[in-house]
C-alpha cells in the first residue's frame, strides 16, 4: 500500500507574538516537497511572522513538524535540519566579502569539494560574483545583494528555502532574473521553497499553490491557478 | 644617533604589550561592542597564574606561560558565558559597569589570593643587549617584539584562514543572519572573549618581566596606554591597535629621552594629551574604516 505522502513542512495552529503583541492567531499550512509555495496577503497579515515562525526567530506556539519531526525553536537547529531563511532585508554580511559570504552560506557543510564545486557553479551562473568575489558585500547594489543572498542559501543545499520579500525595492528586470533562477532550482534540484510576496502576480505565477493571510490567519488557500480566479484575490490583490 | 635607535627599539618593545594588549580590546568591541575595562586585569590575574606555576609548583617559563594562555583562554570564555551573555539583553552601558566592577573584582581577587606585596616573574629572554656598532640593542624588548608579532601574525591567519575564523567575523558583523546559517553565535562570542583574554594574559606575562616588580595593580598603566592605543588605531581596526600600540611605545621613548618635561611622571598624561590631539583631527582613529553600506 503507498504511503500517504507527508508534507515536507507542516504547520498547525501556530501562534506567534512580538512581545505582547500577538501577530499569528492560529496559521496552519503544509508545503509538500518539490513545492512553490507563495504566502500571499497585506501589510501586517503575518507572512513574515510565519517564516520567522518556522525558523525560530520569533516566540510561537503550535505545531511546526518539519520532515516528520517536530522542529524546536532554534534558528541554529532549523538551518542544520536543512532550512534556509534569506530574511527581510537579505542579511547580507556587508563587512565580509562576496565570496567570505557564499563560504559563509556553506558554514555547516563538510564536503570541502563539494562546497567548492558549488563556488564554481555560483560563479558560471553570475559571472559577475565571481568577478566581484574580493569585494566588500555591503557595497553591492540592492539587486545584486539579492542574487548574492539566494546564491548563499543555495551554498548550504537547502531542502526548504524560505524567501521574505525578494522582490521589495528591485528593479522590475532584476525580480525577473531572480524568480527565473529561482524557479530553476526548484526545476533542477528540487529545492522547495516557501516564498513570501505582496506582488501577488508575481506569486501566482510562479507557484504551485499558495496561502491568503488575513490578520494573522490563512484566509485562503488552494493552487495556484485557482486563486488567480478566485473573484475576491482578483479584486483585493490582483487588481482586475 | 645611538641613543636614537636604542629608545626606538625600547620603545617597539613597550609598544608590543601595548599592541597586544590594545588587540584584545579590539576583538572584544568588535564582537560585544563594548570596551572591556577588566581587560588589564585579566591579564593580571593570568601573570599571577603563570607565576605561581614557576614560582611554587617549579614549572619552566615556557611551558607555564602556554599552559596559562590555555588557562586564560577558558576564563576568558568563561566570564563570556557567565557575565556578558545573560546582560546582553541589558544593553552595552550594563556591560560596561560590568566590566568595570570585573575589574575592581579580580584586583581584589589577587590581592586577597597573592597578597599586594610585589613578586618578580623571570625573564624568559636574555637580559644583556646586542652590540651593533656603538648602539646597545636591549634583548628583552626585541623578544617581547618577536612573541607579540607572532601571536599578530597567527590571529590573522586564524581569522582570514579559517573556517571557525570567518564563522566568528560573521558573528560579529551580523548575529542574526548568522544563526540563520547555523552558526552558534553565543559560542563565538565566548571563543572572541578566550582569545582576547590569551592576548592580555601574553601582554601580562610580557609586561611582568619588562617592569622587574609587579603586584596585583602593575596592569593598570598599561591598560590605559592599551586604550589610547585602540582608540587612535580606530577601535575596530586590528591592524590600527597594533600599529598605534607600537607608535605609541616609540613616540613616549622618545618624548622622554629628548624632551626635558617628559620625566617618567609624564609621560602617560602625554600620551593621553596625544590621544586627544589624534581623535580632534581624525575623530574615527588613524586607520578606523569607513564601512560603506547600502541599503
Amino acid at each position: 500500500m503507498r504511503r500517504q505522502p507527508m508534507p515536507l513542512l507542516e504547520l498547525t495552529d501556530v501562534h506567534a507574538r512580538y512581545g505582547q503583541v500577538r501577530a499569528l492567531h492560529g496559521v496552519s499550512l503544509a508545503v509538500d516537497e518539490g513545492q512553490i509555495v507563495a504566502l500571499l496577503g497585506a501589510n501586517g497579515a503575518g507572512k513574515t511572522t510565519t517564516l520567522r515562525a518556522v525558523s525560530g526567530t520569533v516566540m510561537r506556539q503550535g505545531g511546526v513538524v518539519f520532515d516528520g519531526t517536530p522542529l524546536p525553536r532554534s534558528p541554529e537547529t532549523a538551518a542544520r535540519r536543512g532550512i534556509t531563511h534569506v530574511p527581510e532585508g537579505r542579511g547580507i554580511l556587508s563587512e565580509l566579502t562576496v565570496r567570505e559570504n557564499l563560504l559563509m552560506g556553506a558554514y555547516l557543510r563538510r564536503d570541502r569539494r563539494g562546497v567548492t564545486a558549488d563556488l564554481k557553479r555560483a560563479y558560471a551562473e553570475l559571472p559577475w560574483l565571481g568577478e566581484r568575489r574580493n569585494q566588500q558585500a555591503g557595497t553591492l547594489s540592492g539587486g545584486e545583494q539579492q542574487m548574492l543572498a539566494l546564491e548563499r542559501a543555495l551554498m548550504a543545499r537547502p531542502r526548504l528555502l524560505l524567501l521574505d520579500e525578494p522582490s521589495l525595492g528591485l528593479a522590475p528586470l532584476v525580480v525577473q532574473e531572480f524568480f527565473r533562477l529561482v524557479r530553476r532550482l526548484n526545476e533542477e534540484q528540487g529545492v522547495t521553497v516557501l516564498v513570501v510576496e505582496q506582488n501577488a502576480n508575481l506569486a501566482l505565477d510562479i507557484s504551485n499553490r499558495a496561502y491568503l493571510l488575513e490578520v494573522g490567519r490563512v484566509a485562503l488557500e488552494g493552487e495556484s491557478a485557482e486563486l488567480r480566479e478566485h473573484e475576491g484575490v482578483r479584486k483585493s490583490y490582483l487588481g482586475y | 644617533m645611538t641613543q636614537f635607535v636604542q629608545q626606538v627599539v625600547v620603545g617597539l618593545g613597550d609598544g608590543s604589550i601595548y599592541a597586544s594588549l590594545a588587540l584584545a580590546l579590539v576583538l572584544i568591541y568588535r564582537a560585544t561592542h563594548v570596551i572591556n575595562f577588566a581587560q588589564g586585569e585579566m591579564g593580571m590575574f593570568s601573570t599571577y597564574i603563570a607565576w605561581t606555576l614557576i614560582e611554587n609548583h617549579g614549572w619552566s617559563f615556557w611551558p607555564a606561560f602556554f599552559f596559562t594562555i590555555f588557562v586564560s583562554f577558558l576564563g576568558g570564555a568563561a566570564i563570556q558565558q557567565a557575565v556578558v551573555r545573560p546582560l546582553a539583553r541589558a544593553g552595552e552601558l550594563t556591560i560596561v559597569m560590568a566590566t568595570i566592577a570585573l575589574l575592581v573584582i579580580l584586583n581584589g581577587l589577587a590581592s586577597w589570593i597573592w597578597k599586594p606585596d610585589e613578586k618578580v616573574l623571570p625573564s624568559p629572554f636574555p637580559t644583556g643587549s646586542w652590540s651593533v656598532g656603538d648602539v646597545q640593542i636591549p634583548q628583552q624588548s626585541v623578544y617581547d617584539l618577536l612573541v607579540v608579532l607572532a601571536c599578530v601574525v597567527l590571529l590573522w591567519a586564524f581569522f582570514n584562514f579559517t573556517k571557525l575564523g570567518l564563522a566568528l567575523r560573521a558573528s560579529a558583523v551580523n548575529p542574526v543572519a548568522s544563526r540563520l546559517l547555523g552558526v552558534r553565535v553565543t559560542w563565538m562570542l565566548a571563543l572572541g572573549w578566550g582569545v582576547a583574554a590569551a592576548l592580555s594574559a601574553v601582554a601580562g606575562m610580557l609586561a611582568a618581566p619588562a617592569q622587574f616588580v609587579f603586584s596585583p595593580s602593575f596592569m593598570q598603566v598599561v591598560i590605559i596606554y592599551a586604550f589610547a592605543a585602540a582608540v587612535v588605531g580606530g577601535i575596530e581596526s586590528p591592524a590600527g591597535a597594533v600599529v598605534a600600540g607600537l607608535a605609541l611605545g616609540v613616540t613616549i621613548n622618545l618624548l622622554g629621552t629628548y624632551v626635558d618635561f617628559v620625566t617618567p611622571d609624564m609621560r602617560l598624561p602625554v600620551a593621553l594629551a596625544i590621544l586627544l590631539g589624534v581623535l580632534i583631527f581624525r575623530p574615527g582613529g588613524l586607520l578606523g574604516r569607513a564601512v560603506v553600506r547600502r541599503v
